[in-house]
């Protein structure tokens, strides 16, 4: 039985939410359509959203559950902006009930920034479902998800999300993943989301496909995104993983020391960074600070962001050129940003 | 004489007087914190009828008086500290002259000094130490109190009549510190409200290459094969707020520290921060003059549509042109147009306010914690972003292309495969996301 003192919490707590959510509700009314709207009372929305989310973040999930349903509601409110809302505040902590009810909505409503927005809550609550409950909404994910990228009303945006998001379901996916590159329809078109698909799976396996369409597509960024697909892979290797990624970073490493392209090399770069055993990989260290000062543009910047993630021991000399570059007005503002990152990480 | 002990004077006045008459003046307590009050208490023993007393106070040259007994007097002991303050009574007789008693009494404090503002990841240090200095201290105890993790701190190490407390600075609050001086419990406290960090890594670069891959694109078929996209640069894909995985998480962009001691002792902040927001817009190079035919022997799109006759006849140079300005900043292009991908991005971003700046300010009691709250941020503005730019409602009239006085028509046939020729009809109009 629940106490009276829990009561009265629940009854106040609820009403502040409720409050909160009357109140996202006027402001939103006043706001409208995103596109349109004055941009204060857009604003003034946004922070309202932003409120209700911290509000809900905060409370205890009997709070929560208590809250849900106004929120399942608001999933089918006239508004595209209430629709998002609710999705946002029904995923902010991950709950199996009510990410079944988003990927629901994604089915029925037609709005594309809508379920643009709902695919991502799917997505961010996923990650946080405990098992089983994880593996039960995966499945479903998994086929509303290969659904809508085969809709043909569906917008090519969304598509295009929903195929990576589908690799960042994890290795149950990659049947659908393979099913849609086989498909006539829709193989060339997803083409180029693919690798970063397949990488998003995680699955040391995958490793294979996108080493095999990086062979088989010369254009730059095509390549760069499989050498990122690879990074994301490497990411979440396992030691156990990496004698199935050998293929792969040897791949990353011929492109980091040869540097056919300063793109891929600077992609390599930073997918390599994420390797275990990069940190200790005489080579890749020595040209990455080597080519540090000769570089520029994007390939600069991933040495500076392979320096900041590795967390190499900086040498006076380095330690004086990212000085140089913090305190340089001529330099990108990412190039300072970044090597005061790094500085900062060193003091 | 002990110090606890309530203290009387006695002053013997007027030589060759019958009697000895006394004059006493006692204190509420021994001492106290300097701003505390002390009521003080004057009596005699004369019968003389009295005029007045006058209370003064060493180290000011304030006084009180009082004309009725009892003769007494609360004072706010705020002007000093000091040991053995003296404070002196002086009564005066109506027919015999003055006489003064007097009592000893301690006011102490500590004197606290620190930054009131510090900068947030900024490492300071709280000094305390005693008033009257050298006054022997076994224990200084100094707590925290914030919204985040309170801290405390018990200073040990010597009989000192200092301490300081130092360590990093996350969030605002209150520093408190005690200690007993000369038996008297003191406390001090001082309001910390946090500067946040500005300028250099919390501000995010935003920068878009326009249409920067020459070989992007697939056939233009009925299929929906877009025109034109806007995307993350290093990627290839739909992401804004850069460094980002695919699910929404901004780990590899943001460092976060824990404070390992001082007044923010446990909190976990934004030490520092690498996100950037780093587009590029890609125009699908079949759409283009001279590009590829969507099946070998095929007319190109742009010739297809250019010819006489076709569905923008002539104009499809301005198409492309428009459809250039739709992915990147309007027509004319201009920062912040609200008529293209790029610059509505610009214009939301100003709006909402810079994210690297918004999540300054994040702090918790855990990694994982303080993770999710700056991906809740980052992913509401990351959403509200996505909304805005993709907003359909400018897309299809304007300066860009389909309404009236446009830079192109954004009507156009597509090349349909299973037949091997082109749509008939001007079916296909641009892409509204």
């Amino acid at each position: 039985m629940i106490s009276r003192a829990f009561a009265i919490v629940l009854l106040l707590g609820g009403s502040a939410l409720a409050a909160d959510l009357a109140g996202l509700q006027r402001l939103l009314e006043q706001a409208g359509a995103p596109g349109q709207t004055e941009d204060t009372a857009r604003m003034a929305a946004f922070q309202a959203k932003r409120e209700l989310l911290r509000q809900l973040c905060q409370t205890d999930d009997a709070l929560r559950n208590a809250f849900a349903p106004r929120l399942v509601t608001g999933l089918s409110d006239p508004r595209p902006e209430m629709r998002i809302a609710a999705a946002q505040a029904l995923t902010v902590k991950p709950k199996e009930e009510n990410v079944d009810c988003v990927l629901f909505a994604l089915q029925t409503d037609s709005n594309p920034a809508v379920r643009w927005t709902f695919v991502r809550c799917v997505m961010r609550s996923i990650s946080g479902l405990p098992e089983p409950a994880r593996g039960a909404v995966v499945t479903t994910a998994i086929e509303v998800f290969e659904d809508i990228v085969r809709e043909p009303a569906t917008k090519l945006e969304l598509r295009r999300l929903l195929v990576v998001s589908l690799g960042g379901l994890g290795p149950a996916a990659l049947p659908a993943i393979g099913a849609l590159q086989g498909d006539r329809r829709w193989g060339s078109i997803l083409h180029s989301e693919l690798p970063a698909a397949l990488g998003a799976t995680g699955d040391p396996g995958a490793c294979v496909d996108i080493v095999a369409l990086y062979e088989s597509d010369s254009s730059v960024g095509f390549r760069a995104g499989c050498i990122q697909a690879i990074g994301e892979l490497l990411r979440r290797a396992s030691a156990a993983d990496l004698p199935a990624l050998g293929p792969a970073t040897d791949l990353l490493r011929s492109n980091i020391l040869q540097r056919p392209d300063p793109r891929l090399a600077a992609s390599a770069v930073t997918a390599y960074s994420q390797c275990p055993g990069a940190r200790t990989d005489g080579q890749i260290v020595g040209a990455i600070c080597s080519r540090l000062q000769d570089a520029s543009g994007d390939e600069r910047k991933a040495y500076l962001r392979a320096l900041l993630a590795l967390d190499l021991p900086l040498g006076p000399e380095t330690r004086t050129f990212l000085e140089i570059i913090r305190d340089s007005e001529t330099a990108p503002v990412i190039h300072r940003k970044v090597a005061a990152a790094i500085l900062t990480a060193h003091e | 004489m002990p110090r606890h002990l309530w203290l009387a004077f006695f002053a013997l006045v007027g030589t060759g007087s019958p009697a000895r008459s006394e004059v006493t003046v006692q204190a509420s307590t021994s001492g106290v914190q300097k701003g505390d009050n002390l009521t003080f208490t004057a009596t005699t023993t004369e019968s003389d009828p009295v005029v007045k007393v006058t209370f003064s106070y060493e180290g000011t040259q304030s006084t009180d008086e009082d004309t009725s007994p009892p003769y007494q007097v609360t004072k706010t002991m705020d002007w000093t500290a000091m040991a053995d303050l003296t404070v002196t009574a002086t009564f005066d007789f109506q027919n015999i002259p003055d006489q003064q008693g007097t009592v000893d009494v301690d006011v102490v404090d500590i004197s606290l000094m620190g930054p009131t503002q510090p900068l947030r990841g900024g490492t300071v240090g709280y000094f305390a130490r005693t008033q009257p200095t050298g006054l022997s201290v076994s224990s200084w105890s100094w707590s925290c109190d914030n919204d985040v993790l309170d801290a405390n701190w018990t200073d040990t190490a010597n009989s000192d009549d200092r301490s300081l407390w130092r360590g990093t600075m996350a969030v605002s609050g209150t520093i408190e510190v005690s200690a007993t001086l000369l038996s008297i419990a003191c406390t001090k406290s001082i309001a910390i409200s946090i500067r946040p960090r500005t300028g250099g890594v919390w501000v995010t670069p935003v920068s878009c290459v326009e249409d920067n891959e020459p070989n992007w694109g697939s056939p233009l078929l009925g299929l929906g094969e877009s025109l034109g996209q806007i995307r993350d640069k290093e990627s290839n894909v739909g992401l804004i707020i850069v460094p980002q995985s695919s699910t929404g998480d901004w780990s590899d962009g943001v460092t976060l520290s824990q404070v390992s001691g001082g007044p923010n002792k446990g909190i976990w902040y934004v030490r520092t921060n690498t996100l950037e927001v780093d587009m590029e817009t890609v125009i699908n190079q079949f759409a283009k003059s001279g590009g590829p035919p969507p099946e070998p022997g095929a007319t190109n799109f742009y010739d297809y549509n250019n010819a006489v006759g076709g569905c923008i006849a002539g104009d499809m140079a301005d198409f492309v042109q428009a459809l250039k300005n739709h992915e990147y900043r309007g027509t004319p292009p201009a920062e912040k147009s609200l008529e293209g991908h790029f610059g509505r991005i610009e214009y939301e971003l100003d709006v909402l306010g810079d994210p690297s700046a918004d999540i300054e300010d994040h702090t918790a009691t855990s990694e994982p914690s303080l993770m999710s709250q700056v991906n809740l941020t980052l992913g509401l503005i990351e959403g509200a972003l996505w909304g805005f730019t993709s907003h359909g409602d400018w897309s299809d009239a304007g300066p860009n292309w389909g309404g009236e006085g446009s830079l192109g028509s954004g009507k156009h046939t597509r090349y349909n495969i299973d037949y091997s020729q082109y749509y008939s009809g001007c079916t296909f109009g641009p892409d509204h996301f």
